[in-house]
């Protein structure tokens, strides 16, 4: 039978695992990387599309997955079955990944890097290219 | 525990095994492993704050099943604390590449620590 002190020892490692994990954990990154450069005049379909499909399409591509609203997809420029998508969407999901709101995990460190960001404002600047 | 259990494979047939993808068992899942987790702390600690037994030689009893398995359910347990956390941090951020193997490691050690869980309570009993 374990004695009482090996006990204490391997509860000591058990809380020691907990906390190293805890403190691990979130500092890692489990999301797709930023993109390397902010193109000047983005579009959709040569880049906004991929970086959706990074960070949003899991969830808002069609059918809508994992509890995502299913009044509108992102991974079209224009719908062809009257959905709003992300030509319509465009300036609301900005707004979300500029505020750290989406993706959900952008709290802990995994959205839409900066440049990434930029290149949305730039998109957004130039009115929403196809 | 065999709720979380499961729901969770429910959650994952839903995401990843040709369900709708709705995500419905994602928030059961959630609040039960949280219950899961908690009980299992609570029952943790219980059993480290209690009186130290009576000395007998080692042999192989219902009391070291019970030991072994605990030791091994909550090695598990952690495991999955972070396995989970993991996954779904994975799939919060929108990245969907290996989060089906991540699912899927997260799924069997859970399993596995629920049969670990119910030899321990089994081994209790008797």
């Amino acid at each position: 039978m374990l004695k009482r002190d090996e006990t204490t020892r391997l509860s000591g490692l058990y809380a020691g695992f907990i906390l190293a994990m805890a403190l691990a954990v979130p500092t890692c990154s489990f999301g797709k990387p930023d993109i390397a450069t902010v193109p000047a005049h983005p579009t959709f379909e040569i880049d906004v599309k991929p970086l959706l499909a990074d960070h949003c399409l899991l969830c808002h591509g069609y059918p809508a997955t994992r509890g995502a609203p299913t009044s509108f997809r992102l991974d079209v420029y224009t719908s062809p079955d009257g959905l709003p998508a992300a030509y319509q969407e465009a300036s609301r999901f900005i707004r979300s990944i500029q505020n750290g709101k989406m993706p959900p995990s952008a709290a802990w460190g995994d959205g839409v890097g900066p440049n990434g960001k930029a290149m949305l404002q730039n998109w957004a600047a130039d009115g929403y290219p196809d | 525990m065999a709720a979380s259990c499961i729901v969770g494979q429910l959650n994952y047939n839903d995401l990843y095994g040709g369900g709708s993808g709705r995500g419905s068992y994602m928030m059961p899942h959630r609040l039960l492993v949280y219950s899961t987790a908690g009980l299992f702390t609570a029952t943790g600690i219980y059993a480290l704050l209690a009186p130290q037994p009576y000395k007998k030689p080692l042999k192989f009893d219902t009391g070291l099943v019970h030991r072994i398995a605990a030791i091994g359910a909550t090695a598990g347990m952690l495991t999955e604390v972070v396995l989970g956390f993991i996954t779904a941090r994975t799939a919060d951020s929108g990245n969907g590449s290996g989060l089906k193997q991540k699912a899927q490691i997260h799924d069997v050690v859970g399993w596995t620590t629920f049969g670990f869980m119910t030899i321990a309570g089994t081994a209790w009993l008797f």
